[in-house]
C-alpha cells in the first residue's frame, strides 16, 4: 500500500466548517492536477475524534500532514495558496 | 483570609491558589471562572506559579486543572516542578491533571489559506471535559506568535479563545513574555482584562530577587505594593501583607528577658508577649547575650524560639553562650529551640524575610530572635528595608509572637536606627562607655511602650554566670564603670576607713580627756581631801589651842583674881 509512488496524506477539520470543506476540495483538486491523482486521502473530524488532536499536534483547522513520503509535512488552513503547497512538498 | 471590612457579597467569587501569600494579598485567590494574565521575563516563575496554582487546586480545593504546555513537554514540566515537591504523575494518574505539549514549529508548517485555531480548542475543551477540569493555564500561548506568520488570524482567534474560556466557566491562567515597552510583548493584556500579575526577578547588587505585583483585578480589591517571593522546596511563598490594617490582638501579658535585673528595668516585669524589642549596640557589646538570655529564659517556660543567626553558625553561638554560662544546648537537644543560619549576602533581604517568615510558619515559634538585622538592612536598599521591616514584625505580632532583633551599629549612631526603631516596642541600648582607658558597658532602655522603664544607665557585665546588670557610679564627675567605677568605690570605701578611724580617735581622744579629767578631779579631791585633813587639824589644833589658851586664861585670871583679892581684900 505503502509505494513511493503514493502521496498519504491525513486531513483534520472540524466537520462542516466552510475551511473544512475547502481544504477538502482544495486537496483533492490538488492530487489530480498535481500529484497525477495518486493520493490517499483520511479525514478526521476532530469533533468525532477529539483526541485525535493532542495525539497530532493539531492547533489550526483544518490541518493537512503528509504522512507518506517521509518526512512528514504539515499543512495548515484551506490549501487555496497552491503555490505554497507545492513549495512545501518539494515539487518544484 | 480575613475580609475585614469590605462586605463580601460584593467581592467576586474566587478561586483560592493555595500558594503561600498569594490568597493573602488577592483577598482570596484568583477570579474565579475568569482568566488572569501572569506575566513576567524569562525565569521569573511564570510556568512554577501556574503549576502550583493547579497542583494545589487538584489537592487542597479538589479542582483538577489542565496544563496546556507551549514551551516545555510533558516529561520536561514534570522534571522541573518535581524540585518544587509537586509529583505531577500521580496527579496525572489520578485523572486530577492533563498536561498537554502543544508543539508549534513554524519551519514545520506551511500556511496555505484560511484557518482557525478550532484545533487548540477541541484539545482544551477535551481536556477539561475528561477530567472534568476547573482549572486550567495556557503556558506560554505566546509561543503562536512566534509559530505562526498570520498575525490577524491569531489575534482574533486569542479573543475568541479568552472569550469561551470564560464561557467554559474555568478558572484559567494565561501566562505571558514581560514586554520592553507594554506589559506583555505580544500585548496579551488587551484579551485578558480581570487580573494581571507581574513577576519581576531584579538583580541589585549582585543579589536577586523575585517580586510579584498584581497589577490589576477587576472588581476586587488586592494589595498594590510589590511582593518577594521564594521559590523553594515548598513551592512559592509570598511575603504577605499583613500591615493592611494594625487590627491584631496585643497580649498584657509580660515575660521575663531572662535577666532579673533588665526585667527590672522594664517596669519590674520584662517584655510584653508579642512585642518586638531592638538591641542597639557596637560591636562586642553583648546584643547576642541578651538575645541569646531571652532565648534560655522563653525554652525555659517550655516555649519554642526560632533564632536567626546571620553572623555565627549554631554550633558557635552556643559554644560562645556556655562560655557565659549559658547552655543552649539542651534546649536544641530539646527540640525548643532552633538556630537558622544564613550568611546575610546569600540572598535579598525581601528573600531572607520570606525565607524566615516560611521557618515560623513551619517551626511555630514563641519567639524568634534576629541577629543582627543590621546585616539583613545592608543587604536591601534602605527604602525597602522599612516596609519589609515593618510587614516581618506585623506578620509576628498578628502571631503573638516576642521578636528580639538585635542591632550592630558602628558609632552613637541612634538617628540611622529610625528608620527600623520606630516599629519596634522596646528599644534597649547597649553602649561603650570609654572612661580613663577602659571599655565598659553600660544598658540603657531607650524606649519601650506603654510600660514605665528606667531612664538609667547600668553596668552592664558578662561574667561566666551570664549577664550581670548593676547599678553604675553616677556622681558628680558623671557615670562611672568598670575599674573606673571600682577606683571610685575603692576610694570612697578608703575615705569611709580614714572617716570611722577619724571617729575612733576623736572618741578615744575624748575618752582619754575624760579619764584626764575624771584623774585630774581624783587628784583635786585627793588634794582637797589631804587639805580638808590638814585644815581639820588645823582647825584641831587651833581649838586646842584656844582651849589651852583659854585655860591658861583661866587660871591666871584665877591668879590674878586672888592678887585683886589681896589688894582690894
Amino acid at each position: 500500500m505503502a509505494q513511493s509512488s503514493t502521496w498519504e496524506f491525513d486531513l483534520y477539520i472540524v466537520d462542516g466548517t466552510l475551511k473544512a470543506r475547502f481544504a477538502y476540495a482544495n486537496l483533492k483538486k490538488f492530487c489530480k492536477e498535481h500529484l497525477n491523482g495518486e493520493c490517499m486521502i483520511t479525514v478526521y473530524d476532530l469533533i468525532l475524534n477529539p483526541k485525535a488532536a493532542s495525539d497530532n499536534q493539531i492547533t489550526a483547522n483544518p490541518t493537512t500532514i503528509l504522512r507518506r513520503p517521509l518526512p512528514e509535512r504539515t499543512l495548515i488552513g484551506d490549501l487555496s495558496n497552491t503555490e505554497s503547497i507545492i513549495l512545501k512538498l518539494g515539487l518544484k | 483570609m480575613q475580609h475585614t471590612t469590605i462586605k463580601s457579597t460584593e467581592e467576586l467569587p474566587k478561586a483560592p491558589t493555595g500558594i503561600r501569600g498569594l490568597d493573602e494579598i488577592t483577598f482570596g485567590g484568583l477570579p474565579k471562572g475568569r482568566s488572569t494574565l501572569i506575566a513576567g521575563g524569562a525565569g521569573s516563575g511564570k510556568t512554577l506559579m501556574s503549576m502550583e496554582f493547579l497542583v494545589r487546586g487538584a489537592i487542597e480545593f479538589g479542582e483538577s486543572g489542565v496544563f496546556m504546555a507551549f514551551e516545555e513537554t510533558s516529561d520536561e514540566l514534570a522534571k522541573n516542578v518535581a524540585s518544587l515537591g509537586f509529583e505531577i504523575e500521580e496527579l496525572i494518574k489520578e485523572k486530577k491533571l492533563i498536561i498537554d505539549f502543544v508543539r508549534v514549529e513554524r519551519s514545520e508548517i506551511e500556511e496555505t489559506g484560511e484557518y482557525d485555531l478550532e484545533g487548540l480548542f477541541i484539545r482544551i475543551g477535551y481536556a477539561i471535559d475528561s477530567i472534568g477540569a476547573k482549572r486550567v493555564v495556557l503556558d506560554t500561548i505566546e509561543s503562536l506568535f512566534a509559530g505562526l506568520k498570520n498575525q490577524a488570524i491569531l489575534r482574533a482567534e486569542l479573543r475568541r479563545l479568552f472569550r469561551w474560556l470564560k464561557d467554559k466557566g474555568v478558572t484559567a491562567i494565561i501566562t505571558a513574555e514581560r514586554g520592553s515597552n507594554e506589559l506583555t510583548r505580544y500585548g496579551l493584556e488587551e484579551y485578558v482584562s480581570d487580573c494581571v500579575i507581574l513577576l519581576d526577578n531584579r538583580v541589585t547588587g549582585q543579589i536577586s530577587t523575585r517580586r510579584l505585583r498584581i497589577v490589576k483585578y477587576r472588581g476586587s480589591r488586592h494589595g498594590t505594593n510589590e511582593y518577594p517571593f521564594l521559590i523553594d522546596e515548598h513551592g512559592i511563598s509570598i511575603m504577605p501583607i499583613t500591615s493592611l490594617a494594625l487590627d491584631y490582638k496585643v497580649s498584657n501579658e509580660r515575660i521575663s528577658s531572662g535577666i532579673p535585673r533588665l526585667d527590672m528595668m522594664l517596669g519590674g516585669k520584662g517584655f510584653y508577649r508579642g512585642s518586638s524589642i531592638l538591641v542597639t549596640g557596637s560591636a562586642g557589646t553583648g546584643k547576642s547575650t541578651i538575645a541569646a538570655h531571652f532565648a534560655d529564659a522563653t525554652c525555659r517556660r517550655g516555649e519554642r524560639v526560632l533564632y536567626f543567626a546571620f553572623e555565627e553558625s549554631p554550633d558557635q553561638i552556643v559554644r560562645n553562650m556556655s562560655s557565659v554560662g549559658l547552655n543552649l544546648q539542651q534546649w536544641l537537644d530539646k527540640g525548643r529551640l532552633k538556630i537558622h543560619s544564613a550568611r546575610a549576602s546569600l540572598y535579598g533581604l525581601e528573600t531572607h524575610l520570606v525565607t524566615m517568615q516560611r521557618q515560623i510558619d513551619d517551626f511555630k515559634p514563641n519567639a524568634v530572635i534576629v541577629d543582627p538585622i543590621s546585616n539583613l538592612i545592608n543587604v536591601g536598599e534602605s527604602s525597602d528595608v522599612r516596609s519589609m521591616l515593618t510587614r516581618l514584625i506585623d506578620y509576628l505580632k498578628s502571631k503573638q509572637i516576642t521578636a528580639v532583633f538585635t542591632n550592630l551599629t558602628h558609632e552613637r549612631l541612634e538617628a540611622t536606627e529610625t528608620e527600623v526603631s520606630s516599629v519596634m516596642d522596646t528599644w534597649l541600648l547597649v553602649r561603650d562607655i570609654e572612661i580613663a582607658g577602659e571599655r565598659n558597658r553600660g544598658i540603657y532602655v531607650l524606649k519601650s511602650r506603654g510600660m514605665p522603664h528606667s531612664n538609667q544607665i547600668r553596668e552592664f557585665l558578662l561574667t561566666n554566670k551570664g549577664v550581670d546588670i548593676i547599678d553604675v557610679y553616677a556622681g558628680p564627675s558623671g557615670v562611672l564603670t568598670g575599674s573606673a567605677r571600682a577606683a571610685q568605690e575603692e576610694k570612697e570605701q578608703a575615705e569611709k576607713t580614714l572617716r570611722r578611724e577619724e571617729i575612733e580617735r576623736f572618741s578615744r581622744d575624748l575618752d582619754r580627756r575624760r579619764k584626764i579629767m575624771e584623774a585630774q578631779v581624783a587628784a583635786i579631791t585627793a588634794e582637797y581631801e589631804a587639805k580638808a585633813e590638814e585644815i581639820k587639824q588645823l582647825i584641831l589644833q587651833s581649838k586646842e589651842r584656844e582651849s589651852i589658851l583659854s585655860q591658861n586664861r583661866a587660871r591666871m585670871s584665877k591668879a590674878r583674881g586672888s592678887q585683886e583679892k589681896t589688894i582690894k581684900g
